[in-house]
């Protein structure tokens, strides 16, 4: 097995990051409605990838990986909110249907 | 830490395997699309663990440019949606 530089922050990251991934894809799961899955799904997604980007700057310092790391977060957290948005108002157009005890609905009826 | 490492490996398979369950079962295309998100998150978390266990630089390029490239398949699909209703009127 290979020796790693600086092993306890890289398990933290990468125990972390992988229990965000997977809690997104159980609320993938377990969620009722297509919009809850998707929030479940991009927020979570977000934060265990920025984590698990981390993990080779934790192991082992070097510039070319923190550049990376910091170029692929910032395109990250610029483009997965838009993502999502662009997708879930897609969805509402295409009438995916909502959760049936869906209280607020400003887009059908601004005045509730 | 060695265990731990075999932990966030094993975590992110699981990940996988449940996130594979929905992208079968998701009844609207919007959900395949919202999945197929996730998982390139996925892939993209795992390239830049084993990038370090395996000792390979290169993967974590691999990471990178699948976080990139993930972006434009979703907001493809969007745009193929938006379209598709468009249309129908």
């Amino acid at each position: 097995m290979t020796t790693i530089a600086h092993p306890l922050p890289f398990a933290i990251l990468a125990s972390v990051g992988s229990l965000f991934l997977l809690l997104a894809a159980l609320g993938s799961i377990k969620f009722p409605d297509f919009f809850t899955r998707m929030a479940a799904i991009s927020k979570a997604s977000t934060l265990g990838t920025a984590c698990l980007l981390f993990t080779p700057v934790a192991a082992q310092f070097s510039w070319h990986a923190l550049g990376a790391t910091f170029f692929a977060l910032a395109f990250l957290f610029l483009s997965a909110p838009v993502a999502s948005h662009l997708l879930g108002r897609a969805a509402y157009k295409q009438k995916v249907p909502l959760f049936k005890n869906t209280q607020i609905d400003e887009w059908r009826n601004p005045k509730s | 830490m060695q265990t731990w490492i075999e932990i966030s490996l094993a975590t992110l398979a699981l990940a996988l395997v449940l996130s594979f369950y929905r992208l079968v079962k998701g009844p609207h295309v919007a959900d395949r699309v919202a999945i197929f998100d996730l998982l390139t998150a996925i892939i993209c978390g795992l390239c830049s663990v084993l990038s370090v266990t395996t000792e390979t630089p290169v993967l974590f390029d691999i990471a990178v440019l699948v976080c990139l490239v993930s972006f434009l398949g979703t907001a493809t699909y969007a745009a193929l949606l938006e379209k598709r209703e468009i249309e129908k009127k």
